[in-house]
């Protein structure tokens, strides 16, 4: 793997914006305006290194679901989930759907893997398999990237005169956008085989002031309509309970638009919609909290199947959970692609790395070398019921100096149905791949 | 295992995003919301003697008490869905409220609230809930 630059697209924020990616300048105290996504420089991989980090991550990911199944029988505890929150999770698990022999069925997760760009294992740093992100600037922006530098003619300047047994064309590890229609084409005929019709709504939480949880749905909910569903915004804050007919409903709406006839109308003449199939940027941890505002959890315990699709379904828990870590160390010690991690303590290790179960993009994340705490990231996120965290070996990340300073790069690389369908890489100044970093596009060379 | 072919393009064949397309999916969240109830009480005027609701207008005046009409206030929320007509019985309610409740008044008709709660998911906080 090597780190090219290039010179900026001409309004290539324009043309960011336009593929959904809204959110990318943030503010970083005593530096200023950060900008996320980095239009000058790209990643690029070759063929080979591309097939061999696809089979990683497909192992990595069969390993996660032998993981899961020994989260579910409590070996490591409730796992910082609430007690509902965790029976909720494993009956999920357990649930085989009778006609096809297929349990609950999941969409797409995104693995954090450090490579060392020379063929390597790569090392898995974490799995976020409830509500990834950095979706917009994977599956798009960076191939609306890759269709500017082709047409520019500057990919095939790079590649002119060098000898070549493939195409000559130059590739991009990125067929998520295509894996994610396909999914839900699967998902759509599962739903309408089993009577839950073609409605999907699409939820997320109006708190987010960024613009990115709403860009992210929203663009996962017009991949969704292009595989034939038909969609419909809610906000999480808007889902009601119908006390009377114990089912979950979305905002009362015009008769002519119910997708099942025979819906009780209401005084104002309108109908409230069924909720059969919902998709959420909204993690499970919070929905069963059971705190005041994210009540309506033990519902979901009370009436069984009463939301009959979550996507992502509830047994995600136990793959947004960093005790994943220590559950995979401990069926598969010393396994190439792993670290060691542990629940209790950094037994025995110099360099090791402090993380809250809960945490993302960063947070919370402690860093000890030889004794001494060298980042000690403030805590965002919801702690674990038990303050739980995971102690993971410290694993220094490679780096690709640029013009303008170190790059430490973070591969997202991302599973669509249990394969692996492409990479986003966020690259960072310093060893934690926080808020701050920048998202740089990938190549395939030819 | 899963089968890659090594001559397969990696990159999707054909990505396009209609930032319109994406504003113009069912936005359903627009209707008012008419039927949750928005106060803690409902207020009505309910004759002692025979336990029936009456016109609100009986509970206004000075000589209210004597005659037997007396504010009647009905709890809202998970329990009740109905509340009663001009004419109707009413039992369940108080005469009193705690301090700090609110009350609303209901049309002669009464009303029907169907019954639907909300705001019991998506309160834990700051958003961006990816990672």
């Amino acid at each position: 793997m090597k780190r090219l630059e290039f010179t900026a697209r001409p309004g290539w924020r324009e043309r960011i914006n336009a593929s959904g990616l809204i959110y990318s300048e943030s503010h970083k105290p005593g530096v200023g305006a950060v900008e996320y996504w980095n239009d000058a420089a790209a990643y690029v991989f070759t063929l080979a290194e591309v097939e061999a980090l696809e089979a990683q991550t497909e192992e990595l990911h069969r390993m996660c679901l032998e993981a899961a199944a020994y989260m579910a029988t409590g070996a490591l505890g409730t796992l910082g989930l609430s007690e509902g929150g965790f029976e909720l999770a494993k009956r999920s698990w357990q649930e085989y759907d009778g006609a096809t022999g297929a349990r609950e069925q999941d969409v797409y997760a995104r693995f954090d893997l450090a490579y060392a760009g020379d063929g390597s294992p790569a090392k898995m740093l974490e799995y976020n398999g409830d509500t990834p992100t950095g979706l917009i600037e994977a599956a798009i922006t960076q191939w609306d990237w890759l269709q500017d530098r082709t047409a520019s003619g500057e990919l095939a300047r790079l590649s002119a005169g060098k000898l070549s047994t493939g195409s000559g064309v130059w590739d991009q590890w990125n067929g998520i956008y295509d894996a994610l229609i396909a999914r839900w084409e699967t998902q759509l005929a599962a739903s309408v085989a089993a009577g839950t019709g073609t409605r999907l709504f699409y939820g997320y939480s109006a708190q987010d002031s960024s613009g990115e949880d709403w860009n992210t749905v929203a663009v996962m909910a017009e991949m969704a309509q292009k595989a034939g569903w038909r969609t419909t915004s809610i906000e999480m804050e808007q889902l009601g309970w119908d006390f009377g007919a114990h089912e979950f409903v979305g905002q009362p709406e015009n008769p002519m638009y119910a997708d099942e006839p025979f819906r009780p109308i209401l005084a104002d003449g309108t109908v409230q919609p069924r909720i059969r199939n919902i998709f959420k940027l909204y993690p499970w941890e919070d929905i069963m909290s059971g705190e005041q505002g994210d009540h309506f959890g033990q519902l979901l315990l009370d009436y069984p199947g009463v939301i009959p699709h979550w996507i992502e379904p509830p047994w995600k828990m136990f793959l947004s959970n960093k005790l994943l870590l220590v559950a995979l160390w401990h069926l598969f010690p010393n396994h190439p692609n792993l670290l060691p991690a542990y629940a209790d303590g950094p037994h025995g290790m110099s360099d090791y790395v402090i993380k809250p179960v809960f945490g993302r993009e960063g947070d919370g994340i402690k860093i000890v070398r030889g004794g001494t705490t060298q980042a000690n990231g403030e805590e965002y996120r919801r702690a674990g019921r038990g303050n739980e965290r995971v102690f993971q070996q410290y694993h220094e990340l490679p780096n690709f100096p640029g013009s303008a300073g170190p790059n430490h790069p973070v591969l997202g690389s991302w599973v669509v149905n249990q394969e692996a369908f492409g990479v986003g890489i966020r690259e960072s100044d310093g060893p934690i791949t926080d808020y701050f970093c920048r998202f740089a596009p990938n190549l395939i060379e030819p | 295992m899963p089968q890659h072919s090594a001559t397969r393009r990696r990159a999707s064949t054909a990505v396009s995003v209609g930032v319109t397309a994406v504003l113009a999916t069912t936005l359903a969240g627009c209707a008012n919301d008419d039927s949750t109830p928005k106060a803690d009480y409902a207020k009505i005027c309910r004759e002692e003697s025979t336990q029936l609701r009456v016109e609100d207008e009986k509970c206004n005046g000075s000589g209210g008490h004597g005659h037997g009409y007396v504010p009647y206030f009905l709890l809202l929320g998970a329990g009740r869905t109905t509340i009663p007509a001009v004419g109707t019985k009413t039992m369940g309610g108080t005469t009193t409220i705690p301090a700090g409740k609110s009350s609303t008044s209901v049309d002669r008709k009464g009303k029907t609230f169907s019954g639907t709660s909300r705001g019991g998911f998506g309160g834990s906080g700051k958003g961006g809930f990816g990672g």
